[in-house]
């Protein structure tokens, strides 16, 4: 024994006080969340390891669309409006049949109508098909219309019986000043790749004719594309970067922030009550108030690594992703520096989270539940921070004090590098501090009403009894 | 003179306690005035028929709940003014209460001992007399949620324990046990005893009550019907064996207006 007093033995030391108390509470929270599979996963792998999945995810996905689409055969039909154009539309058919269409590119020119079946030229990938001659507009907008039902009601193979119908319709017209008209269904996705291949094999012979031309005519003016429009942006791709991180970045934090919350907050409430320790927590010998204060760091703690690894984890594969998603020439700089300025943000910004989360977690009696009203309050965050991704919001004083979006525009400011606006940052920090530190005093007023013996009390007069003094429900012993 | 000597180690008096009913808008007395009195080196046993306020009783002892009205003292600590010292001067221990599933019964301890504010030193020397006392060894850094009932039970007995504590408060303790782990436990109430501790506990198995207790109350819708030893029971009513004792103090409140039996009085 330690020290004893006569006929009790009880071990007398130092008990510890509040905040010692919330220190060992949080360090033994943080030990039991990290050996949960749930916690893990979403607070700590997914926050990490979402980017570069979605990268490899992308990478994969688009190799797979590019490989089909490739592979994938479609048609065109060529028909000449009058019969005065059927020796026009047979060479056109011979010219878009050329091999530069193929899928491997291997250059098969030999390819044309009368080596196929009757009236059909192409290649692997397309078919040029010779139509018939004499359609008008209209009814080559019903022949492809019927052609589109026929090949819907065949199933979509074209691989059985007779040819089958063109994809997309290229009408040769009479009167020689009108261009040719393109004819697709933008609702089929064979009709819009047919159409896609053709406007490339007619850009390429455009082209090449224009050479021609300025072979015979050597005037520079002839090769120049008529009316075409090359735009160019003057942002550099850091620039563009940064800008593209200011929009998307302070969302994306905000939710992982939530996210890395979410379960602990249940874990820590509503489980803790389900698995039935919560009799035992409150047998602690230590200030009730260190024991809630301490679950509640375990939660921010976690939201806070969530919301670290998340920024990590775009550094790490923003660029790769936005590589992936056509946007080469962007540049995602986020240095330490930038993640530095944003981290007084983030901590406030967890703080809010962990305790409105853990706050209304208290509420519930077994996980299910406490899931149920948390997943619902994921909104109170999730909307202001989808809001706050609209173009043209600035930090304005009364922007930086509404809860949430002040917030995402302060990380917005600060992700993003460059002119920051001190007393914008300023409002938005103090105001979410002054919002975090009353969340939690509600938090923890909340988690102090007491239950009956049962554990059970109704959830509305908790609050009434947490918000309001001297209402029905008692608050539990310090 | 010893000064435990001068006090009890529980007392209540006129200890009330009322619920809200949330079903009826209404209130919901649990304990209508209680006085309890409980010795340093004795057994007592809180006997009652379900809904009678044993458990709420235990748990206004262990400062879970707030008292509405009245006092306890344990140790002559008042549960409503200094419910921490309270804690630390108690163990509690329920069917009900759980341990945490992902910690070890070692990390459980530790845990606990470094809330009680123990050394390092001092409280690992005394984890290890708990290992051996408990025979907690092979399983002492095996996650809870791995271990037996009887596992958990010795784990939870340990943690109830480890600051050795004076007042011992049991809410049925053996509910829920095999035959094997519930003798572990009757052998442990025991040897509290043997150590001069108090042990309150509530139980509904009277052969246990008979075995163990020193005194028994009985109490019935909030109010202690009677308190003595087994043998002041059986002639405060006249009955042989508890289970008659307990029906007709329980029959006898239910028949006429509350007049609780009073130690020592005739039947």
């Amino acid at each position: 024994m330690l020290e004893t007093e006569p006929g009790g033995a009880t071990i007398r030391a130092m008990a510890p006080g509040t905040l010692k108390t919330a220190r060992i509470v949080a360090a033994k929270e943080l030990r039991s969340c990290l050996r949960d599979p749930q916690t893990l996963i979403y607070a700590l792998l997914l926050p990490l390891a979402l980017y570069p999945a979605l990268f490899w995810v992308m990478i994969q996905v688009s190799s797979l669309i590019e490989g089909r689409r490739a592979l994938r055969e479609v048609r065109i039909e060529v028909i000449a409006e009058t019969a005065a154009e059927a020796d026009a539309a047979l060479a056109l058919v011979k010219a878009l049949s050329a091999g530069q269409l193929s899928a491997d590119g291997s250059g098969d020119t030999e390819a044309a109508a009368d080596d196929s079946a009757p009236g059909d030229a192409g290649t692997d990938s397309l078919r040029v098909l010779a139509g018939p001659h004499g359609l008008d507009v209209d009814a080559c907008v019903d022949r492809l219309r019927n052609a589109a039902d026929a090949r819907a009601n065949a199933g979509g193979d074209s691989a059985r019986g007779a040819a089958p119908p063109a994809d997309a319709v290229l009408l040769v017209r009479s009167d020689p000043n009108a261009p040719l008209l393109l004819l697709k269904l933008g609702t089929r996705p064979d009709s819009e790749l047919a159409a896609a291949r053709v406007e490339a094999r007619l850009a390429e012979l455009a082209a090449a004719a224009r050479e021609n031309a300025a072979r015979a005519h050597p005037d520079p003016v002839v090769l120049r594309a008529p009316l075409a429009v090359v735009s160019r942006d003057l942002s550099s791709g850091a620039q563009q970067g940064a800008y593209l991180i200011s929009v998307m970045l302070p969302m994306f934090v905000i939710l992982m922030a939530v996210f890395g919350a979410f379960y602990p907050a249940v874990d820590l409430t509503a489980g803790e009550r389900e698995r039935k320790s919560e009799e035992t927590t409150l047998l602690a010998p230590a200030p009730r108030g260190g024991l809630w204060l301490g679950k509640l760091l375990a939660v921010a703690a976690l939201s806070f690594a969530a919301t670290l690894l998340n920024l990590f984890g775009i550094a790490f594969a923003a660029n790769h992703l936005l590589a992936m998603l056509g946007a080469d020439g962007i540049e995602v700089r986020l240095g330490l520096v930038e993640i530095a300025l944003a981290m007084p943000y983030a901590a406030v910004l967890v703080l809010l989270v962990a305790a409105i989360l853990t706050g209304l977690g208290s509420l519930t009696q077994t996980f299910k539940q406490g899931q149920s009203l948390l997943g619902g309050a994921q909104l109170v965050f999730m909307l202001p921070a989808l809001a706050s991704s609209l173009p043209g919001l600035a930090l304005s004083p009364g922007l930086a004090a509404t809860p949430i979006v002040g917030i995402a525009l302060a990380l917005r400011m600060v992700l993003r590098g460059g002119e920051l606006e001190p007393v914008g940052l300023l409002i938005a920090f103090a105001s979410h501090l002054v919002y975090a530190l009353v969340a939690t005093f509600a938090a923890l007023r909340l988690m102090g009403v007491e239950l009956d013996a049962d554990g059970r009390a109704p959830g509305l007069a908790r609050v009434r009894a947490a918000l309001l003094p001297r209402k029905s429900l008692p608050r539990r012993t310090p | 003179m010893n000064a435990n000597a001068e006090r009890h180690a529980v007392e209540t008096r006129q200890l009330a306690k009322t619920y809200a009913d949330p079903g009826k808008k209404g209130v919901v007395h649990a304990l209508e005035g209680l006085d309890l009195e409980c010795r340093y080196g004795e057994i007592y046993g809180l006997l009652g028929p379900n809904g009678a306020g044993k458990s709420t009783t235990l748990r206004i002892l262990a400062t879970m709940l707030a008292p509405s009205a009245g006092s306890a003292l344990v140790d002559g600590v008042d549960v409503a003014r200094e419910p921490l010292e309270v804690r630390r001067r108690i163990g509690f221990l329920s069917a009900t209460t759980g341990l945490y599933q992902r910690l070890s019964p070692r990390e459980t301890l530790q845990y606990f001992g470094a809330l009680h504010g123990m050394p390092k030193e001092r409280l690992e020397e005394r984890i290890a007399e708990l290992f051996d006392a408990f025979r907690m060894h092979d399983f002492a850094d095996r996650r809870c949620e791995h271990l037996s009932s009887g596992q958990k039970q010795r784990t939870s007995i340990a943690r109830a324990v480890l600051h050795d504590p004076p007042v011992l408060i049991l809410d049925e303790p053996t509910t829920g046990l095999d035959i094997l782990a519930t003798g572990d436990m009757i052998e442990f109430i025991e040897a509290r005893r043997d150590s001069r501790r108090c042990v309150l506990f509530s139980t509904h198995v009277l052969s246990e009550a008979e075995r163990l207790c020193d005194r028994i109350g009985v109490i019935h819708r909030g109010r202690l019907l009677a308190s003595g030893t087994l043998d002041e029971l059986r002639a405060m009513t006249g009955e042989t064996w508890l289970d008659g004792v307990f029906r007709a103090l329980v029959k006898n409140a239910q028949g006429r207006a509350p007049a609780p039996f009073e130690e020592g009085a005739p039947a």
